[in-house]
């Protein structure tokens, strides 16, 4: 596949870090603001389109991508699987707890006129196996996409996978 | 009625419109990539309705999967095959 | 290639583990364990009829509906309880600020974990399917790799 033009790969180059990071913010504040692992992955997952479109076949580490997607998948099923040890499937055994990573309490509310309030200030390294599976399932997207979209692009274009 | 559901409506129906026009048009068109350009603004149309009924998760998912994903992998089946629809 | 006594085993092995997760899961809107206390008394909130109890001491919960712009009161189901107080409390389990979250990754898990299933699948069968329909061409000509 040839590359374009160098508008189109100056304007990719200026463009990856921000997209990057759009996509980043996505997955990581998954379990405080709308979005998650998938739409962030989605989001990382259209940059790699635009990445293969303007610079052509480089060289993608497809063994690479194929070991973090099941990564992903193992780390997810395996804090699922974790959860056993405090009862139940899916249980979330870190929120709240005080455990330093994704363990912070959120914090109380107050009551005004005897109403009470709920207090929308949750730290960032809160609520536990959420933000673990929001970071696997992040990472599978990542590289399922990726994978899809480099068979697909590099077939059509040269008849032949590309990469390693 | 106040200003601002009325401004709240008409923004609602116009993207109504404005989905109806472009998924017609992706049938319309015999060109395959002006059709998958029709389909991608649709998809975006689609995420933006979804916005307004207040489901921020499936607009960002749509946005991202719709309009960006889905167009490279059409593009790139199409420049695989034909890109004139013949009938 | 793998055996096919070991391909059984795992096969057994997963059935095992679903079976055991399926008889281990908790009820359907049953509060999992920690102690609910809304109005800062230092003890759990429960109403009249037992049931936990969120803000006020009735047990009803407040719809807007926006078209005529009034509000309704309707009586909260266990389910409602359960998801809120365990999903937004600083004492609950979940401990998410995320509402939406907290249902799409810890009550209604099996979902996504479906979902994260099906994308794996589908990433699969696009690498199986254009390898099998173009087999052995890694040093064919035709573009740069």
């Amino acid at each position: 596949m040839e590359e374009m033009s160098p508008i189109v790969k100056t304007i990719t180059k200026i463009a990856f870090a921000p997209i990057f990071l759009f996509g980043s913010y996505i997955i990581l504040h998954g379990h405080l603001t709308p979005g998650g692992g998938f739409q962030g992955g989605a989001i990382i997952g259209t940059l790699m389109a635009l990445y293969l479109i303007a610079f052509g076949a480089v060289k993608w580490r497809k063994k690479l991508l194929s070991i973090i997607e099941s990564m992903g998948l193992l780390v997810f099923i395996g804090t699922a699987f974790l959860g056993l040890t405090s009862g139940y499937f899916f249980f979330n055994f870190i929120g709240g707890t005080g455990f330093p990573l994704f363990g912070e309490k959120l914090q109380t509310g107050e009551l005004i006129d005897g109403v009470f309030f709920p207090s929308n200030n949750a730290p960032l390294l809160s609520s536990g196996t959420i933000a673990v599976m929001n970071i696997s399932v992040g990472l599978e997207v990542i590289a399922g996409l990726t994978l899809i979209i480099v068979a697909m692009g590099l077939f059509a274009f040269t008849g032949k996978e590309g990469g390693e | 009625m106040d200003l601002s559901a009325f401004l709240y409506d008409a923004v609602h129906f116009i993207v109504l419109l404005g989905i109806i026009g472009s998924a017609f048009l992706v049938v319309k068109f015999k060109d395959l990539v002006s059709a998958t350009i029709a389909l991608a603004a649709c998809s975006l149309l689609v995420s933006l309705e979804f916005f307004i009924l207040q489901a921020p998760d499936v607009a960002i998912a749509e946005a991202a999967v719709g309009a960006g994903l889905t167009t490279a992998i059409l593009i790139f089946a199409i420049k695989g095959t034909r890109r004139r629809e013949e009938y | 290639m793998i055996g096919r006594g070991w391909k059984l085993a795992a096969l057994f092995l997963m059935i095992f583990l679903m079976g055991f997760v399926v008889w281990e899961i908790r009820d359907f809107g049953e509060p999992s364990g920690k102690p609910v206390d809304r109005d800062l008394d230092g003890e759990q909130d429960v109403g009249e009829d037992g049931r936990l109890v969120w803000d006020d001491g009735t047990g009803q919960i407040d719809i807007h509906d926006a078209e005529t712009n009034t509000t309704i009161r309707q009586d909260r189901t266990m389910m409602d309880d359960a998801f809120l107080s365990g999903a937004a409390d600083p004492n609950g389990t979940v401990n998410s600020n995320n509402v939406v979250t907290a249902i799409v990754f810890d009550y209604r898990g099996f979902d996504t974990l479906g979902e994260a299933t099906i994308l794996f699948a589908a990433v699969s069968g696009v690498l199986a399917t254009i390898r099998v329909a173009f087999p052995g061409n890694k040093g064919a000509k035709g573009g740069e790799d």
